[in-house]
């Protein structure tokens, strides 16, 4: 008996752990507290109370910093807010942001995490499971910004804190450790560092407690109509034609290699449109293991070696991209890799990744370490004063990001809610920091991006260079 | 009856893979098949670890894996201090002989008595702690070591043939016939053999089951450790490499080959391997099913228990 159902048991073990945690399994979907949707203009009593408040809060951002001590915003916001739909409650907030006014009586809505001199931020990010990245690149450069920040003032007086998570590149560890930030960290905001299954599974739940959440742009699918999330720079979707444009300059042979996580439905079907739009031959398309392993990896380099593809569309973490682009520089085939993606164009992928991924070209929110001193001489001058050594390319993801975030904050002003620092956001204002690419928003679009930077992989010096800044077509 | 009902199973079995191996030349999946075998011998070398604690004391030991984590970081911080590959992969392989044998001494022998299930549990443990030493250690950050031989050996269906993978096949070969001849002409192996089955008894005859232990436990972490630096130059590696892409592969194979077969952990290696690689290579399933390489390899698996319940060279009842 013993050996009949041990085996049994063994496999029913495996199978269980094969399955994983899809994205949004499970999730909450809502719960009372939550933003919804803003196509579908959900009238929530917290969006209602947000749309009011937006006035005052955004007014207080120019008013009250001007002086202005008699507007309107307060009042006008608290009376369209009652309508409660994110369009119809622009009435209040969209006149917020440049309509002076403020200065008034706090507004009403959510201020958990921020307190008279802090606000707290949460970050996630897959420090393992997706990627080789360094733990201490993340927490090092967590707070460069805030803290070079502070020594000018902060953001309204207020220092920002930092909240890090590890989510394991798992949208059910996402899920959990954006929970933990939110309801014992305090998080005013969440904003999500990678990977898209991860960032939808979080955006979703900050969406249905009314937490706003923040990342760059990945997948569409899951994310395009939700309330609190806002894309800080482009899709992949809206990068495929971009990324088509450039395959166009490498040859005319292309192969489309997705992983099959349905975070990527969207992309997937994008990217082809685009390479069909730019005339290129598409020899090869096939949704690929999200990790793979050893056989899988080599037997996806082997097709791509096989569909005589001369460039190859990657869309996956960097460690399946680093395996398959392995396997097949050991078949002796190292394509042009395009792509789009925040974590492909990282100089941990160049060093772990050449000679294997060759010319590698990805596009990018952030530029690599060869610009950044002309693009922003702050960001080494600030690492090196707080941390004592020249800073990394996840550091200027991180400062870059936290560089668009202040613009926001500053707009959404000095009595800022969640539901005001929404509105603010859907009210038009563009958002330049000048190392993420500008990013402007609507009430029903949250996907803001409009431009990117292209990095290419220089295996001589094992990490990536920015040949190509703020672009919006090759 | 139970050798007829055995008989039966092993010829419908037979019958099946010849019937698979068909249906992959026919559809042309040659290099799928060449890329399931040079890959899936990787996973006989955790099997065969696998089984090897499993037939000695009936333990699952799911910290297998994490003894060839441990020797290709070893490997690598080896290799970055500029010892030679030689020497390098003895202090690895050392280290990995080190771990089995303090794993058996510190957690296995004190549990000794418990139920199997607390053991199975003591295993997880200590891979859990394993990785977060060399996650402590080593940052997440991937590492890439060189392999112990540079260059192709030879082209095979058009797949290129590297001389590590070769050296993977001799090893696994030699490995294997060591442990069949070692479990079947040697006094020692026998004693193993009998310590699993009656430990009473062969405590009362002199032999200390406690000591054969030990040996049997080093004897997996140097499985272990071979699977981590021969596999280990093929990809970036981080805390935990060969544990999450070895370790359920390693145990599907055991379970597939047999829980108690060594010759049966081979194979069942080389039947993960081949059902991973003709999965992921998208001919057999349609683009809508997402991890194509774990579908082939589950329903492989549920059709072999459902027909030998025992595994493919396993013993039934």
């Amino acid at each position: 008996m013993r050996a009949r159902t041990l085996p049994l048991v063994l496999a029913l073990f495996l199978l269980a752990a094969a399955c994983g945690q899809k994205a949004n399994v499970g999730e909450t979907v809502d719960a009372g507290g939550g933003f919804g949707s803003p196509v579908e203009g959900e009238a929530g009593g917290d969006l209602g109370a947000g749309s009011g408040g937006s006035g005052g809060a955004s007014g207080g951002a120019t008013g009250g910093a001007t002086g202005g001590a008699t507007g309107s915003g307060g009042t006008g916001g608290s009376t369209a807010g009652g309508s409660g739909a994110p369009s119809g409650g622009g009435g209040g907030g969209a006149a917020a942001p440049t309509g002076g006014g403020g200065g008034g009586a706090k507004p009403a809505g959510d201020r958990t995490g921020i307190t008279d001199t802090e606000i707290v931020i949460g970050i996630h990010a897959p420090v393992s499971g997706a990627a080789p990245f360094p733990q201490n690149s993340f927490s090092d450069g967590a707070a460069v910004y805030w803290e070079h920040l502070a020594d000018k003032g902060g953001v309204f007086g207020r220092n920002v804190k930092v909240v890090f998570q590890d989510d394991e590149f798992n949208p059910a560890t996402a899920k959990r450790v954006c929970q933990r930030m939110v309801e014992q960290d305090k998080a005013f905001l969440l904003i999500g560092g990678g990977g898209a299954d991860q960032i939808t599974a979080c955006a979703n739940y900050a969406n249905s407690v009314g937490v706003p959440y923040l990342s760059a742009g990945v997948n569409e699918t899951g994310l395009a109509n939700i309330r609190a999330y806002f894309a800080l720079s482009l899709t992949y979707s809206q990068q495929s034609p971009l990324v088509a444009q450039l395959a166009k300059r490498a040859g005319t042979k292309v192969a489309i290699a997705v992983a099959d996580t349905g975070s990527f439905d969207d992309a997937y079907a994008s990217i082809q449109s685009a390479m069909a739009d730019v005339g290129m031959d598409i020899v090869y398309k096939d949704r690929i293991p999200k990790s793979a392993s050893q056989a899988e990896a080599l037997s996806v380099a082997n097709e791509l070696r096989t569909s005589g593809a001369e460039v190859v569309y990657i869309l996956s973490s960097p460690t399946t991209f680093l395996n398959i682009a392995s396997a097949a520089g050991g078949q002796g085939y190292v394509p042009q890799y395009v792509g789009p993606g925040i974590t492909a164009g990282l100089n941990l992928v160049a060093q772990v990744g050449c000679p294997n991924i060759g010319a590698a070209q990805f596009l990018s929110p952030f530029p690599q370490l060869d610009v950044i001193d002309q693009i922003d001489p702050e960001y080494q001058q600030a690492y090196q004063a707080k941390r004592g050594k020249a800073g990394d390319d996840i550091g200027i993801a991180l400062w870059g990001l936290a560089k668009t975030l202040h613009k926001m904050f500053e707009a959404a002003g000095k009595d800022m809610t969640r539901q005001s620092f929404v509105q603010t956001l859907e009210s038009g204002t563009k958002f330049e920091s000048g190392v993420y690419p500008p990013v402007q928003y609507s009430a029903t679009n949250h996907l803001g991006g409009q431009q990117t930077h292209l990095l290419q992989a220089d295996c001589n010096a094992r990490q990536y260079k920015t040949p190509e800044q703020f672009v919006s077509g090759f | 009856m139970n050798d007829v009902l055995d008989r039966v199973g092993r010829g419908r079995l037979i019958g099946i893979g010849i019937a698979l191996a068909v249906v992959v030349l026919l559809r042309d999946e040659k290099e799928a098949l060449v890329i399931g075998v040079i890959t899936g011998l990787g996973y006989s070398l955790i099997a065969l670890g696998l089984v090897l604690v499993y037939k000695s004391s009936g333990v699952f030991n799911f910290a297998q894996a994490e003894f060839g984590s441990v020797a290709v970081f070893v490997l690598y911080l080896a290799r970055v201090n500029d010892v030679p590959y030689v020497f390098a992969a003895i202090l690895s392989i050392a280290v990995a002989l080190a771990m089995g044998w303090a794993v058996e001494r510190g957690v296995v022998r004190p549990l000794f008595e418990a139920p199997r299930v607390t053991l199975l549990v003591a295993t997880a443990g200590v891979a859990l702690l394993s990785i977060g030493v060399t996650f402590w250690l080593n940052d997440a950050q991937g590492r890439v070591v060189d392999p112990a031989i540079e260059g192709n050996a030879f082209t095979l269906f058009d797949i290129i043939i590297s001389k590590q993978r070769m050296l993977i096949v001799i090893v696994v070969a030699v490995i294997s016939i060591v442990l069949a001849l070692f479990f079947n002409r040697t006094t020692l192996g026998l004693a193993v053999l009998a310590a699993s089955q009656e430990p009473t008894a062969t405590n009362l005859v002199g032999i200390s089951v406690r000591r054969l232990s030990s040996l049997v436990w080093v004897i997996a972490a140097l499985l272990g450790a071979l699977a981590g630096i021969l596999t280990g130059p093929f990809e970036p590696f981080g805390p935990g490499a060969v544990t999450s892409k070895f370790l359920i592969p390693g145990f599907t194979a055991a379970v597939i080959g047999g829980m108690g077969s060594l010759p049966g952990a081979v194979l069942g290696g080389v039947i993960v391997g081949v059902g991973q690689s003709i999965g992921a290579s998208g001919s057999l399933l349609p683009d809508s099913v997402p991890g194509g390489g774990a579908v082939v390899t589950f329903l492989l698996l549920a059709v072999i228990l459902a027909i030998r319940p025992q595994g493919l060279m396993g013993k039934g009842k």
